[in-house]
């Protein structure tokens, strides 16, 4: 009897749990995130509402609000180091009334933590940060939600086409542009001036090792080299620089992204253009030893601790760095200009001056509720708009992707190297493609056996080339 | 209802109840650990077999589908698992004999009868209350080429003449890699050897003084034979930790110069999280589970037999 009371509870039990979900999977089926988005007037005078000196949200917003609890982001590091950031999050929250939570990730773990998350198909983050070398798998892996309701041609003006280029995949918009990390040329005034007799930086690859030779120094004659002409770094604890050395080196022999890439999308790393850009980097460190064999183990962090320790006369950086230094060294002592162009070393091309930009994206989780959804659509309209680009710009001086925030007069004025930064924009190229993470890891392990004198640069780029093919034909 | 069904299914009842005491009675032990049993189950066995059936798919973004033993085939054809099996070997093996014999040489001092032995326990353990991470990258600064403590140290004492670029060398990286990992264990093997040592009677030693044995003979006779057990749980998680830890290589090397210490659990991680072969990663884990328990099965073989003698 006691037994078949116990037995009729369990029944009832269940049948009362799978009537409730019952009930909850039909009301979510309901509410649909295309759904929503169809209720906000996202394309109403989106021009004039990205332009503006401040951010308004489109009409029918107010269907979110209440919604979530908070809208939850993750934040590649410590808010302590994202000021700007942390500015537009206020601004959003002031606006919207949406509170965001912050998901602090260490920047090396950010990637991981967000693939887990996704292959998990959990939604607990709206936001994904997106770094450049991953977004075009996360747009093919279908874990971000397309995002072409929030673009129109007008808008996508207002922009940098490498900037638009690297948010979409296939025709379609996955994510919004926030900031651009460059990759600038940073030298020692007072050096260049005592060593080699001018302030002005080196304007080709054969001026950064003429310059550098004179600018590698024994200033206590022990035989042991003080100050190095010229740092990069190419280390496999930041695998993506040993790729970022490479495309620099392509973009200032004048190739773009449409040169690097063959018809399948797959990249071109065993081309004469890329064998001189390597053949470079061996020859600072090997031949002219310029370069110590140190460079392949380091990070950007490394070299830019090293410029700092006043070891090194000059050194290629992100742009980032800039808001790092000023307060560390005065502006009086170091400058930065463009990547020289390649000039026609080693038989090469004149070439340009350019960069190399990496465009850092915000998406949608494909795995998150509805209203998270929207809300998170809300983030992505806010970050590209002018007053959080000219944000990025002055309070952290993160590179603004937005090509008008260059004309305000605040920007110029507190931006710094304002004339170099602007023009990074202008003539910065980005390459994208999907597989990138395995193509950086490529890159690094076999092109720094040949910077470390262990095979020629040819062969080195032919063994990299061989297995990314292997990569994209897996 | 009447008298007799109320006592009958109170009887019922009872009966019901007094099965469940007996057979809590009978299954004393089963009952304890049940709980245990299921939280293992739950937490490590079905992540396994999960692991194993992942093993069994090509999973990439947009690609999913039953491939059966594809992907381990392809891991035996690819070079580069053989070299980083070789690395890992080289890495786990000279770790763990290094982390023994200093682990024994310290335990041994330290079983002496010496002034302010805490105070020794206390330094001796010190590696061990340091993050590994955090270890790699304070070995990191001191190794750097250009600003690290190791170069001036040497330059100064006129070891070497001109600073070395330790962690791009092909002959220093591995090797500075296999001291700070065994850095890193040394004072868990002290610890546990310690307590082996601890726990010899002394009436063997002092037989063995009155017998006129020598310090080697003390030794090789005594002292060894009843550490064996020690040995055996020291040994198995030092090497199992570092075949499989991957966050010391990740910030002291990376796996570089080029890939000349890359490790075969790194591996596995940039399969799933850099080329986003879930699949093919999973089955690197099903092998590198196979390995651990070979070598912990191959431990407990040459040791326990002997600890059980």
């Amino acid at each position: 009897m006691a037994q078949k009371k116990i037995f009729s509870i369990i029944c009832f039990t269940g049948l009362l749990i799978a009537f409730g979900i019952g009930i909850t999977g039909e009301t979510a089926k309901a509410v649909t995130f295309q759904n929503l988005v169809a209720k906000v007037d996202w394309q109403k005078d989106l021009v004039k509402r990205l332009t503006a000196k401040k951010w308004m949200p489109p009409e029918g917003w107010e269907i979110v609000k209440g919604k979530i609890p908070k809208l939850v982001i993750f934040n590649s590091g410590s808010m302590k180091y994202d000021p700007a950031t942390e500015v537009n999050g206020k601004i959003f929250t002031e606006r919207t009334g949406i509170e965001i939570e912050w998901i602090i990730v260490p920047d090396p773990a950010t990637l991981p933590k967000e693939i887990s998350m996704l292959t998990a198909r959990a939604g607990r983050v709206p936001v994904i940060y997106l770094k450049p070398e991953a977004s075009i798998d996360f747009y093919r892996a279908g874990w971000v939600e397309p995002v072409d309701f929030l673009w129109s041609p007008e808008s996508k003006a207002l922009y940098p086409k490498a900037v638009v280029d690297t948010s979409s995949y296939k025709g379609k918009m996955y994510g919004t542009p926030w900031f651009i990390k460059a990759t600038q040329l940073v030298y020692r005034k007072d050096l260049l001036k005592k060593y080699v007799g001018t302030t002005k930086p080196p304007k080709t690859w054969k001026e950064i090792i003429d310059y550098a030779k004179k600018l590698t120094l024994d200033l206590d004659g022990d035989g042991n080299i003080d100050i190095w002409g010229y740092l990069f770094n190419t280390g496999p604890s930041y695998p993506r620089s040993m790729k970022m050395r490479i495309n620099e080196g392509l973009f200032t022999q004048g190739l773009t992204s449409e040169d690097v890439l063959d018809k399948h999308g797959i990249p071109q790393y065993n081309t004469p253009e890329a064998i001189r850009a390597l053949q470079f980097l061996v020859d600072c460190v090997q031949k002219h030893k310029v370069s110590p064999k140190g460079c392949t183990t380091y990070a950007d962090k490394d070299t830019y601790e090293l410029f700092l320790r006043e070891k090194a006369a000059m050194m290629q950086n992100h742009t980032w760095i800039n808001f790092k230094l000023i307060k560390k060294m005065p502006k009086e002592k170091w400058g930065v200009s463009l990547m020289p162009k390649c000039g026609g070393w080693g038989g090469g091309p004149e070439g340009v001056a350019s960069t190399r930009g990496g465009v850092y994206d915000y998406a949608i989780n494909a795995y998150s509720k509805p209203y998270e959804k929207l809300a998170a659509a809300l983030w992505l309209d806010f970050v590209r708009c002018f007053e959080a680009c000219k944000n990025q710009q002055v309070v952290e001086q993160n590179q603004a992707p937005m090509s008008m925030v260059y004309d305000d007069p605040e920007v110029k004025e507190k931006t710094v190297y304002f004339d170099t930064i602007k023009k990074t924009v202008e003539v910065g190229e980005a390459i994208n493609y999907h597989q990138g993470l395995a193509i950086c890891d490529v890159l690094v392990k076999h092109c720094n056996k040949a910077i470390l004198g262990r095979m020629p640069a040819e062969k080195a780029l032919e063994k990299a080339q061989k297995e990314i093919k292997n990569v994209f034909f897996y | 209802m009447r008298l007799d069904d109320q006592d009958k299914l109170m009887q019922e009842d009872q009966s019901l109840m007094e099965k469940l005491r007996e057979f809590m009675d009978r299954h004393f032990a089963l009952t304890c650990i049940l709980p245990t049993m299921i939280v293992v189950f739950g937490l490590i066995l079905v992540p396994i077999y999960l692991v194993f059936q992942e093993s069994l798919f090509l999973d990439t973004p947009g690609h999913y589908k039953f491939v059966a033993i594809r992907n381990y085939i392809r891991i035996f054809q690819n070079s580069d698992f053989w070299r980083y099996l070789y690395h890992t070997i080289q890495y786990s093996g000279f770790s763990s004999l290094f982390s023994f014999l200093f682990g024994l040489l310290l335990a041994l001092c330290l079983n002496q009868k010496i002034k302010f032995p805490n105070f020794f326990r206390v330094w001796v353990l010190l590696p061990w209350a340091i993050p590994p991470v955090v270890a790699a990258f304070i070995f990191k600064w001191f190794f750097n080429d250009v600003y690290g403590a190791g170069n001036d140290l040497l330059l100064k004492f006129g070891i070497i003449k001109a600073p070395v670029t330790w962690l791009a060398s092909e002959t220093f990286a591995m090797p500075i890699l296999i001291g700070v990992d065994a850095w890193i264990r040394i004072p868990f093997v002290t610890i546990i050897l310690l307590a082996g040592l601890q726990a010899i009677p002394q009436d063997l030693y002092d037989a063995c003084e009155i017998d006129g044995a020598g310090p080697f003979q003390v030794f090789w006779n005594i002292t060894i034979p009843y550490l064996k057990g020690p040995l055996l749980v020291a040994m198995v998680v030092v090497t199992a930790f570092s075949f499989r830890f991957v966050d010391i290589m990740m910030a002291l090397t990376g796996g570089g110069p080029g890939d000349d210490t890359m490790l075969f659990a790194v591996n596995i991680y940039k399969s799933a999280f850099l080329r986003l072969r879930f699949g093919y990663s999973a089955a690197e884990g099903v092998i590198m589970l196979a390995m651990i328990v070979v070598i912990i099965l191959g431990y407990t073989y040459f040791l326990k037999s002997e600890v059980e003698e």
